[in-house]
């Protein structure tokens, strides 16, 4: 082996043992006194073996830190010195200086440690002085000078040799010894070896060294060594003891050669399955191999202690493997996963074959475990990574002043070692969070109420196949108030909307880009760039992110992860005849409608389809509508899309339920497949939306192959896979799907911009947002609406049971809605408003406690969610059900007949038909309202070429049409009516939002006989009226 | 089987003159060469799976031996109207030093020919091909009654 890969191993022992001990220091300045010797035992022992090895490689700056702490350490174990905050401190100042020289070896010895080298020795003498007259007697090592002389250098060794001799021959002559009588022999070569070194006799040290090893072993396996061994061991002793009588190191060959052979000893009593792993390495890795039996022999004298790592890290022998292998193992395991799905798939086709069955079915069993094994191999306790964090805390909290205390637990639990790397960044992140801005200083939390202390708890635990990783904080919580003004300044949503918001809502905004609730910046965070990024890491992979708070008493992050991320859990779909796969970590739960369940239950919000999951608004997503598209959804098509399908379902149902009466008919009793849909609801932190897929095809392992760079910014997904049958199969990014369709909070392709790509074909309409009650929110169409008068309360007057408002000098009738709909009630407020409806003779206004906003909405009501006379219908507006009110009807309601409505009654007792052409569903069901109200009976068509079939098929007596409609417009279909039909009796009305003089004149020639602007309804009916009477109905 | 033809091939030719070898194939009437060296094998028509939402030359993935490969169709690239593959049809997977694993449709395979450099004109192609990715091809080739279009391999994985 040459040196340097002698070094490499030894950084790599080193950095190991250094996060070993800064636990221990961490641990010693929490117990400082009580602290249990095994752990400063421990401390001292690695750092000796650094220092050790260092002088051997000449790294003379790692040494003499090493060598400063070990002798501060060395007067804490034996009692000299009382453990101080201050002298912790400094040891691990020392201990950071040491992991910054492994960070780069070659240049260790340029980095300066003077400093920590003072602190540390004047930390050992400043106690020195007054320890003098202490009684102390310990070994000679206790009364060590700082600087050593040849000859106190020798007499120390004859003193230690003696006793070493004297160990070695009991262990000889008996066979056997207690461990802690080696281990004695072991500390006193330690010191001749550690005057050696400052002696710079590197010859005699590296033989003491080698002797230390080989008590390690002779410790370890608890053995005799055989006479050819004691030979080698007695001579070396006797070298020793005459060269320390030298003062010259003289010759050195002997010595070197000795060593050599001691070397040699060690390396033989391995048991067998080491001796591969110790061609790697012979010096430090049986250190640390030494070192944990040590501490698991060393009889814990204290209780209550059981956590400490000493005992916790390793209990079981371990050899070191190169990733890459591993790495590759795994890449094969994955490999065989596949054959053996594709053996099980076979073997399904191939029953006749029973052997083979049988045979696939042990090869199934076994890729089951070796996968398993596999997986394992590169499993890491998440512990590794939480110990770093009790020194961020501790770091964390003398800089911000802050009494912090971080417990852990589940520390055992393991993860994918790709994972808990990718895991560190963010973690962090969040640790630092809690420290900085979460926890409040001692003096708040006192007059807080709450202990001076805070506490952050960093908790892992397996459940149902992930890894949960919980950090929470008893801090101050998050103020959803300061993020809702965070949100308001930003410009991310108005005043109105965000009153809206659920509080988890509201909370979910920190886990966007850019936005950072720390009012002041400071160095540990408050930069903006936070949970934006731990959000985006932890969902690279593959995991999920929950937030949750409550003001006053603490903030809680939840992560969800992936146990592993080569090979994941998927529910395999299938989708335009392609199937796809998606990670069991998103999904949580699978629902299928049947029949008329499809029309009840999913209702379109805001262009939205949308699903009521106990409670839940849940947006519903079409997989074979996001495929078709391969740009982010637009509002406007979304809406469309929603309206599509809401109207096909309709539709199919008619049909279907058509079909049944059919085979019931025909005595068809053959079993008709009910109509079904499917969707799987999904979710990505907080946030939750179903995908409706075509057909649930089987959960299956998968294993995760990335996307080809080519086609890296596909964010639907996440990558690809081979399925049992070879065919390659796309994994979902459930996360991009809703992003893709805008249903997430960041998701939805501006309107603005949509509208420069896409031509607008939804009508969008200005609406007022408004309130009454505290529970809902109200909207009206702006063209509905005169004008909005603010008030005082005390304007309204009382006229009988009546209240009355004088607006523009006449009694205005004012309409409460609580008293006519079954709504909460009235809001109270000094200065109400009034909104005055237009088109409506009487003066009526309706009291509302509050205007929201206005804004712009694509009409897409859902009719049938909530049906009261006066409602129009139903929508998600800023994700809140808002009722449509319907002015006139409302208005009927609490003033019947004021209309005079009821002159339709036909002499005959037969009702007026009435063919009603409009392409828009709102309109065509306000209509439609009106004129059935108004004791009409009302056919609908959407377009020309509809109302022609109908027109063709039925016998009415009047016509109300639109103007511009798809397909066939109202122009058209009048000119057909009159001319192809011949028809030029029956009365045609143009309603129609088209109002110039060329369209009146179009209109009017082209066959219609009145012309009405939409939407006046007193004129409406008065027009419809007036027709049937000229027409003579 | 095309395989062994370049093999064979291979050994009688650069012995004798200082060449490379091309493997030739077709798109229509056009006829296309790629060095040999950066092709790893030519493979017949595999199942494909579309990829929605890729760009409109990706044709989708197939799986070669456990291995994913992106497709893309030459066809589309070299702006011609876009057709079913027929029976004829290959694909030419690329070697991964080309980059990660990928290959071309194209319509058949023809010979591999040996070429000197002194036969290559850094010329555009004919005006027959009506494409903006100048960029995949780095000249033409002199054959006998025939020009050969040089497709430049490394610009395949460029998005044009």
């Amino acid at each position: 082996m040459d040196e340097q890969e002698l070094v490499n191993e030894f950084v790599n022992e080193s950095r190991e043992n250094l996060t070993l001990i800064e636990g221990d220091f961490l641990q010693i300045e929490a117990e400082l006194e009580n602290v249990a010797p095994e752990i400063l035992n421990n401390a001292f022992r690695c750092v000796h073996s650094i220092k050790g090895s260092s002088s051997f490689f000449g790294l003379t700056n790692i040494k003499d830190v090493a060598h400063a702490m070990e002798t501060l350490m060395d007067r804490l174990r034996k009692g000299d010195l009382a453990p101080t905050i201050e002298i912790t401190g400094f040891l691990l100042v020392g201990l950071d200086h040491l992991v910054t020289m492994f960070e780069d070896i070659s240049t260790s010895n340029d980095h300066e440690i003077g400093e920590i080298l003072t602190n540390l020795q004047n930390l050992v003498e400043g106690q020195q002085v007054g320890e003098e007259a202490s009684p102390q007697a310990g070994p000679p090592a206790a009364k060590k000078k700082n600087k050593m002389t040849i000859k106190g250098f020798q007499q120390q060794c004859d003193l230690y040799l003696e006793l070493v001799k004297r160990i070695i021959e009991v262990l000889f002559d008996e066979g056997s010894v207690g461990p802690n009588m080696l281990r004695d022999a072991q500390e006193s070569l330690g010191e001749m070896e550690d005057g050696a070194t400052e002696l710079e006799l590197t010859a005699f040290a590296g033989l003491c060294q080698a002797l230390s090893l080989l008590i390690d072993q002779l410790i370890a396996t608890a053995a005799c060594p055989n006479e050819k061994d004691q030979a080698t061991i007695l001579l070396a002793l006797s070298l020793l003891g005459k060269k320390s009588t030298q003062t010259k190191e003289g010759d050195q060959t002997e010595t070197l050669e000795c060593t050599g052979n001691i070397l040699q000893l060690v390396e033989d009593d391995q048991s067998p399955a080491e001796v591969a792993d110790n061609a790697l390495s012979v010096t430090p890795k049986t250190n640390v191999k030494a070192q944990a039996v040590a501490a698991k022999t060393t009889p814990i004298t204290k209780t209550g202690n059981e956590d400490s790592k000493v005992a916790s890290v390793h209990e079981v022998e371990t050899i070191r493997v190169k990733v890459p292998l591993l790495n590759h193992l795994m890449a094969l395991a994955g490999e065989m996963v596949l054959v053996r799905n594709q053996q099980l798939q076979m073997s399904e086709q191939l029953a006749d074959f029973p052997m083979f069955k049988a045979n696939v079915q042990k090869l199934d069993l076994v890729t089951s475990e070796i996968q398993e094994c596999v997986m394992q191999t590169r499993m890491q306790p998440v512990g590794n990574l939480f110990s770093k964090f009790t020194r961020i805390v501790r770091d964390l909290g003398i800089k911000t002043g802050k009494k912090i205390n971080l417990s852990i637990s589940g520390k055992d639990v393991e993860v994918d070692r790709t994972i808990l790397e990718a895991l560190s960044d963010p973690l962090t992140h969040m640790i630092r969070n809690c420290c900085d801005h979460g926890l409040e200083l001692p003096a708040t939390r006192k007059s807080a109420g709450k202990s001076e202390t805070g506490a952050i708890d960093l908790q892992a635990w397996h459940e149902g196949g992930y890894v949960n990783i919980e950090i929470r904080d008893d801090g101050k919580g998050i103020d959803p108030e300061v993020i809702k003004n965070k949100v308001i300044e930003k410009g991310l949503k108005t005043h109105e909307e965000i009153e809206n918001l659920t509080e988890k809502e509201i909370l979910s905004f920190i886990l966007l880009p850019g936005f950072s609730t720390a009012s002041v910046v400071s160095d540990l965070s408050g930069r903006g760039v936070g949970m934006d990024v731990v959000r985006t890491n932890i969902e690279k992979i593959g995991g999920n992110l929950e937030l949750d708070s409550i003001v006053g008493q603490g903030t809680a992050v939840r992560l969800q992860l992936p146990l592993t991320l080569a090979i994941i859990p998927c529910l395999v779909v299938k989708e335009k005849g392609h199937s796809f796969a998606i990670p069991q970590v998103n999904l949580e739960e699978l629902v299928t409608l049947y029949s008329e369940e499809i029309t009840e239950k999913i209702e379109v919000a805001r262009g939205q389809e949308v699903f009521r999951l106990r409670g839940q608004l849940l947006p519903l997503v079409r997989l074979g509508e996001v495929l078709d598209s391969p740009e982010p959804f637009t509002q406007v098509e979304a809406s469309k899309i929603s309206n599509k399908y809401h109207q096909h379902h309709k539709d199919e149902e008619n049909t279907f339920n058509q079909e049944k009466i059919d085979a019931v008919e025909s005595n068809n009793n053959q079993a008709q497949d009910l109509l079904s849909l499917t969707f799987a609801v999904l979710k990505v932190g907080n946030f939750r939306y179903g995908l409706i897929v075509e057909q649930v095809l089987d959960t299956e392992e998968i294993v995760v192959k990335p996307m080809h760079s080519y086609l890296k910014n596909l964010q639907c997904y996440s990558g690809s896979t081979l399925m049992g049958d070879g065919k390659v199969a796309q994994i979902l990014d459930v996360p991009g799907i809703a992003k893709h369709a805008g249903v997430s909070l960041d998701g939805r392709v501006d309107d603005k911009k949509g509208a420069e790509l896409k031509k607008n074909d939804v009508d969008t309409h200005d609406v007022i947002l408004f309130r009454y009650g505290i529970d809902e929110q109200y909207a009206i169409p702006i063209r509905m609406i005169k004008r909005i008068e603010h008030i005082k309360k005390e304007q309204i007057e009382f006229i009988g049971k009546n209240e009355y408002v004088t607006i523009d000098g006449r009694s205005t009738k004012v309409i409460r809605l609580d008293a006519h709909l079954d709504v909460s009630p009235y809001e109270e407020q000094d200065n109400p408003y009034l909104l005055l409806p237009t088109m409506v003779k009487k003066p009526f206004c309706f009291l509302i406690s509050k205007v929201n906003d206005i804004v712009n909405l694509p009409m897409a009501l859902d009719e049938e969610a909530y049906q009261e006379q006066g409602i129009l219908g139903t929508m998600l507006v800023n994700d809140k059900m808002t009722l449509f009110i319907d002015t006139f009807s409302l208005i009927d309601k609490a003033e019947p007949g004021w209309m005079g409505l009821k002159e339709n009654e036909n002499t005959e007792g037969r009702k007026t038909k009435i063919l009603l052409l409009e392409d828009m569903v709102f309109f065509r069901n306000l209509v439609t309202g009106y004129l059935t109200s108004a004791g009409y009976d009302v056919t609908t068509a959407e377009d020309g070429k509809i109302g022609l079939e109908l027109f063709k098929e039925n016998d009415f007596d009047m016509i109300v049409s639109d103007i511009e409609m798809p397909n066939m417009d109202g122009i058209e279909f009048i000119m057909a009516v009159r001319n192809i039909f011949n028809n030029n009796s029956i009365p045609a009305m143009a309603l129609t939002s088209l109002d110039s003089d060329a369209d009146r004149t179009r209109a009017l020639n082209a066959g219609f006989n009145a012309y009405e602007v939409k939407i006046d309804k007193e004129n409406l009916l008065k027009r419809v009226l007036s027709l049937k009477e000229t027409i003579g109905v | 089987m095309e395989n062994q033809i370049v093999v064979a091939t291979k050994n009688e030719v650069t012995t004798t003159k200082q060449s490379d070898l091309y493997v030739s194939f077709w798109i229509e009437e056009e006829l296309f060469g790629i060095n040999i060296i950066d092709i790893k094998e030519v493979t017949q028509l595999l199942d494909i799976t579309p990829i929605f939402h890729a760009p409109s030359e990706v044709k989708g993935y197939v799986n070669l031996r456990g291995e994913i490969h992106m497709i893309l169709d030459f066809r589309h690239m070299m702006g011609l109207v876009d057709k079913e593959p027929a029976e004829k049809a290959r694909i030419i997977i690329f070697k991964t030093s080309v980059g990660e694993p990928f290959g071309i449709l194209v319509d058949h395979i023809g010979e591999v020919v040996s070429v000197t450099a002194d036969q290559i004109e850094p010329r555009s192609p004919s005006d027959t091909l009506n494409t903006n990715r100048e960029d995949l091809i780095s000249g033409v080739c002199k054959l006998d009654g025939k020009l050969m279009i040089m497709v430049n391999c490394s610009n395949l994985l460029n998005r044009g």
